[in-house]
């Protein structure tokens, strides 16, 4: 039992063969799409190749269309004068007869048909139907058998017809196209119904010619076609070969390759462009060069200026020291200000710190020391380093923390320093209340939240609390002492991994702030494995605002969602006016 | 800039579709519907009356008698079959059964006889004439000897059966067991059917001979023609053999000849691509000329090509042309009869003129055949040219007049029963005569040269001559049964009619014949007397084409010279009547009188 003729077999059969073939006309499409896409080229030959096939073959079909009929016309005058010069012939040849029975009849149509009929062309004669005679035709086989009935009536009620058939009428031979004309012959005793006279031209003439012509247009016309197709390939070629010289060498200057420049030949549009690409490259490079040397500069400036700054206040540091050290000795209004000036000198050294590190970011100068750390223990040392001071302001301090490792390519200095900004600042505007940090890691990024339940900010605040030496409210007396540039920096911080760095906030319900960083240096964040809005705060409306970090932009989803899914970015913050606390950040070391 | 693909494929897969049903549809469809083209110019066409003349059916006789005449008569409607129009005559009981021989005996009937009885015998006493062939010849019978004919003739009574009682009513008589054979009287013939002469060239020479066929009246006009080209494509008649040639081999006739109102088409084909075409135009011209009254063209096709035939034929047939001169012997001196104009005779130059008993002048009248008298009664024949008298070895005790044929190199004598032919140089030799004929009396030659008449014993004979090199032999005679007998001379008194003098019942009469001897009549008012031996017979035909195409008739009787014109009594010749007689001298009586040559 041969398998392929097992019906279910065979069905398998064509559905794999059918899922085989779909599947490599996917593919194959796939590929035809996508070159389509890149190549301008094949674009154009593709273009012209559809157009002027579309053109040359509307032309082409007129022109073998008119000189088929004007063959098929000549034909028919041709055969029309000979059919009307046989009609008259006959006519005199039947006139002898007076009668039907004339015994001699049958005789005079085989004369007829013979005497008409020559090499090529096939004649029959019809008598009329009333009469009883026998049709006489010069390839042996009725005169029906070959025209249609509508002919055969349209000559017999005394018009001239004609018509083409295909019939294969020579014993042996192969099928000939005929233009079978007819034409009535009015007999000898002028009887109502004519005989019938029918010439069956062959047109193998006509018929080759109009092939030849045919054949001829079509393979003219298909040269032509793919000419054209060649020919505005190489003549898009002329124009696309500088243009993809234009994107190697831009592709070149973005690389940093500042001294690429186009060749320029000629003045038309493409040396324009090349003119103009490279007065763009030049001014650029002036540009980047200026930039870099000012960023030199100003490098050169923050390292001058730290040191120069340094040293006066170490001296003064120094001097300070010894005065606090001392201040019992003094009286107690002088004990105080040595303390003053103590704290100050403490806030001056951390807000130069922080000053420089600000402005190391602004040149540009900061460099992100990335290594594969584990985040939790990093996280673990931020918070444990801290809960002094929160033990000191009442804060509680809560870590949720991840049982497995989260491993990321980070700077575990930058990230130190801003889960202590963030931890810090929570502490301080946590108004007693506990604050809870959260780890968790997904796929590609890695979250942590600081939450606090302290005054929250208002909705507007979500963007400028990143801002530098901004407060939200400059009455609030400060706790800790900062800097005001906390926040700020541990934004660039975040922004230098790739990272997002984004706050939430409601007024009376505290703040969540929510540092996401890519697994991998370099790879972009979509999403977040945490949410922003925490879990216990109210639905807050959406809010379009672009938010601090490198996100990039998209439709900003009213709902919070779940942790670890789409979290696209971070949705607004929503503020009430009272109780307002201020935001700032708390310098950190740098 | 991303567009739709979807939009491309379509484009790109429509642009496929249609370039594929253009190019299958281009070119020459191997089938349409009908395309009407309108009708075909209107031509008329000749309306032509057909009243033919047919014989008289059975239900138009009489008596019993009368259905006999006319069952002798029926065959006559359409000779090509004539058995069903004489089935109508017979009972019905033998209708089935008659199975006559199909071919056509004409006969001479004479009066026929009717005995009563149960069943009405009638005998019809005849000769037989000939048979009537397909191709209209009268071919001549072996059996010259009379016979009776007999008729069983009944009344039709009330047949049991016979649904058509018109018809019953008006057929009174029948015929039962009739002979089985189709008779045709020789007075239907004359009636119901027309003489066409076919023409053909003879053997030598350069003159159509006419062959006498019969064509029924009852033939459409339209197809006579047709029927007529078909006879002369068919060859000459067979009492010719060896004499005359047919249409070339390669000539055929190729399709219907077309009569119509200005035009007689006559189509030909050529084998050989080439037509002669004078002879050929000259023949056809001849034959179809009853055909082209009403100012009708002949045209032929030959092959195609048209050749319409206007020219002048008229001297081609020997038989045409104006009445020849006349001369008479007038004291042995030839002298031209008046009114014609007088010609010089150079060949009786030089005191040749004189003596002579009687002479014929060839047509240039250079030679002349001469019979004079000899010793002891005796005639001798000489031939007399401007050079002088050359005396033939001929001598005989019995000389007719002596003719030239055919422009008057060669000439015909009979002497004493035998025929003999004769030269310019006057060497006499005798023509043999196949079948054995003896006692020749009298010989008369055809303008063609190609049929000459005899009258042997007093009958009557006609055959051909077949030219070779300048001289000629003689075919068999056949007989031409007349009614007179003891015939005394003969002559042409048209191209297929001669002319003869015989004796009925005591009386010499003129009488005219076809050369088949189908028809025969008395002339009016030829009555040479009664009875006469008449001498020097001569006819001259007349021009066919002529108004009248009878010619002339003079002999001589009792020594004295006549001349008879078509329903004018005979008139004697006077000396008065003849150019250049002396006016002093006691003129004689003209006697021998002869036509030109």
């Amino acid at each position: 039992m041969r398998p392929l003729l097992d019906p279910a077999a065979l069905r398998q059969l064509l559905g794999q063969a059918r899922g085989s073939v779909g599947q490599r006309l996917a593919s194959g499409s796939a590929t035809v799409r996508r070159a389509w896409r890149r190549s301008l080229q094949l674009r154009m030959m593709t273009i012209t190749l559809l157009v002027s096939g579309l053109l040359v073959g509307a032309f082409g079909y007129l022109v073998v269309e008119l000189t088929t009929r004007d063959l098929l016309d000549r034909a028919h005058g041709d055969v029309e004068n000979e059919v009307e010069n046989g009609a008259e012939y006959a006519r005199g040849q039947l006139s002898i007869h007076l009668q039907p029975g004339d015994a001699r009849l049958p005789a005079t149509m085989l004369s007829i048909v013979a005497s008409r009929s020559d090499g090529r062309r096939l004649v029959a004669i019809v008598p009329p139907p009333a009469d009883g005679l026998d049709e006489v035709t010069s390839w042996g086989q009725p005169v029906t058998g070959v025209v249609s009935d509508a002919l055969v009536e349209a000559v017999a009620n005394g018009d001239k017809a004609w018509q083409i058939v295909t019939d294969t009428l020579e014993p042996g031979g192969e099928a000939v196209t005929y233009l079978a004309y007819g034409a009535p012959v009015p007999p000898g005793w002028g009887g109502p119904q004519p005989f019938q006279l029918y010439y069956l031209v062959p047109l193998t003439s006509e018929v080759s010619q109009a092939n030849d012509i045919r054949s001829t247009v079509l393979a003219t016309g298909a040269a032509l076609v793919l000419l054209l197709a060649v020919v505005t390939g190489l003549v898009t070629r002329l124009v696309v070969r500088p243009v993809r010289l234009a994107a190697r060498t831009a592709q070149r200057l973005s690389a940093g390759l500042l001294d690429q420049r186009m060749v320029v030949q000629g003045e038309d549009d493409l040396a324009l462009l090349g003119a103009s690409f490279n007065q763009m490259a030049e001014s650029l490079q002036r540009q980047i060069v200026r930039l870099e040397e000012m960023s030199r500069l100003q490098r050169r400036f923050t390292s001058d200026v730290s040191h120069e700054l340094r040293t006066p206040l170490t001296t003064v540091r120094m001097a300070a020291d010894l005065i606090f050290n001392e201040r019992g000795s003094y009286p107690p209004e002088v004990g105080r200000s040595a303390e003053l000036l103590q704290h100050e000198l403490d806030r001056f050294e951390a807000l130069l710190t922080d000053l420089l590190e600000i402005s190391r970011f602004d040149a540009g100068f900061a460099a992100l020391d990335s290594e594969l750390t584990d985040l939790v223990p990093v996280v673990r040392q931020a918070v444990d380093r801290l809960s002094a001071i929160g033990a000191r302001a009442g804060t509680e301090v809560q870590v949720s923390l991840p049982a497995t490792a989260v491993i990321a390519e980070v700077d575990p200095r930058r990230v130190d320093r801003i889960l202590r900004n963030l931890v810090e600042n929570a502490i301080e505007y946590g108004e007693g209340r506990p604050v809870v940090v959260t780890l968790a890691a997904g796929v590609t990024a890695a979250a942590v939240t600081v939450r606090d339940h302290g005054v929250g900010m208002r909705p507007d605040d979500r963007e400028l609390v990143f801002s530098r030496f901004w407060r939200a409210d400059p009455s609030r007396a400060r706790q800790s002492g900062g800097t005001g540039l906390g926040l700020s920096i541990s934004v660039e911080d975040a922004r230098l991994h790739g990272g997002w760095l984004q706050a939430w906030g409601a007024p009376g319900r505290g703040c969540q702030f929510r540092l996401t960083l890519p697994l991998r240096a370099g790879d972009r964040l979509v999403s977040s494995p945490l949410p922003l809005v925490p879990g216990d705060a109210d639905p807050v409306p959406a809010d379009t605002a672009p938010a601090a970090g490198a996100a990039p932009t998209s439709a900003v989803s009213p709902d919070p969602g779940p942790a670890g899914a789409a979290d696209p970015g971070p949705p607004a913050a929503e503020r009430t006016g009272a109780g307002v606390g201020q935001r700032s950040g708390l310098g950190a070391g740098g | 800039m991303r567009r739709s693909p979807g939009g491309w494929a379509v484009a790109a897969t429509a642009l496929a579709v249609l370039t594929g049903a253009g190019l299958t549809g281009c070119g020459i469809p191997p089938g349409t519907s009908v395309r009407v083209d309108g009708p075909l110019p209107e031509i008329d066409s000749p309306q032509t009356s057909e009243n033919p003349v047919l014989p008289p059916g059975p239900d138009q006789a009489d008596s019993e008698v009368e259905l006999v005449d006319n069952f002798l008569q029926a065959a006559a409607a359409n000779p090509e079959d004539p058995v069903e129009v004489l089935r109508e005559f017979v009972h019905q009981d033998d209708r089935g059964t008659w199975q006559p021989d199909p071919q056509i005996l004409v006969v001479r009937a004479d009066e026929s006889v009717s005995t009563p009885g149960q069943q009405v015998r009638v005998q019809v006493p005849v000769h037989e004439i000939g048979v009537l062939t397909e191709d209209g010849t009268i071919e001549p019978r072996d059996v010259t000897q009379p016979r009776t004919l007999e008729f069983k003739v009944v009344p039709v009574a009330d047949m049991p059966g016979d649904a058509d009682v018109a018809s019953r009513v008006e057929q009174r008589f029948q015929l039962v067991d009739p002979p089985d054979e189709i008779i045709l009287s020789t007075s239907a013939l004359g009636t119901y059917l027309l003489p066409r002469p076919v023409y053909y060239w003879g053997t030598e020479g350069e003159m159509l001979v006419p062959d006498l066929r019969w064509l029924p009246s009852a033939l459409p006009v339209r197809q006579r023609a047709q029927t007529v080209m078909k006879w002369l494509g068919d060859g000459p008649a067979a009492w010719l053999p060896g004499a005359l040639v047919g249409l070339p081999d390669d000539v055929t006739l190729a399709g219907n000849v077309v009569w119509s109102a200005d035009r007689l088409e006559v189509p030909l084909t050529s084998a050989s691509g080439e037509v002669d075409g004078r002879r050929l135009d000259a023949q056809l011209w001849w034959t179809l000329r009853p055909d082209l009254s009403g100012n009708r063209t002949l045209v032929l096709v030959v092959d195609g090509a048209e050749r319409v035939l206007d020219g002048d034929y008229l001297a081609l047939n020997p038989a045409a042309g104006p009445d020849p001169l006349r001369f008479a012997v007038l004291d042995g001196v030839v002298r031209q009869l008046r009114p014609d104009q007088e010609q010089d005779l150079p060949a009786l130059a030089g005191g040749l003129n004189e003596e002579i008993h009687s002479a014929a002048l060839s047509r240039d009248r250079r030679f002349a055949a001469l019979v004079r008298a000899e010793p002891e009664e005796r005639l001798r024949l000489s031939v007399a040219r401007a050079a002088g008298l050359t005396e033939s070895d001929l001598v005989a005790d019995r000389m007719s007049r002596p003719a030239w044929l055919a422009g008057g190199t060669v000439g015909l004598v009979v002497a004493d029963g035998q025929l003999y032919r004769f030269d310019e140089t006057a060497t006499v030799s005798r023509v043999r005569v196949p079948g054995g004929l003896t006692g020749i009396q009298a010989v008369a030659a055809a303008p063609d040269a190609r049929r000459v008449a005899l009258v042997a014993s007093g009958r009557l004979y006609v055959a051909s001559l077949v030219w070779r090199a300048g001289s000629f032999s003689m075919n068999e005679p056949r007989v031409l049964p007349t009614t007179a007998g003891d015939l005394e001379g003969v002559g042409f008194l048209q191209e297929n009619w001669l002319a003869f003098v015989g004796d009925e019942t005591g009386r010499s009469l003129l009488y005219e014949i076809t050369v088949d001897g189908a028809l025969e009549r008395p002339l009016p008012n030829g009555e040479p007397g009664a009875p006469v031996s008449v001498d020097s017979f001569t006819a001259y035909p007349g021009d066919p084409t002529g108004q009248s195409a009878r010619g002339k008739i003079m002999y001589e009787a009792e020594n004295r010279a006549y001349v008879y014109a078509h329903g004018i009594l005979p008139a004697l010749i006077e000396a008065g009547d003849l150019y250049g007689v002396p006016a002093d001298a006691e003129p004689g009586e003209p006697r021998a009188p002869f036509f030109l040559d």
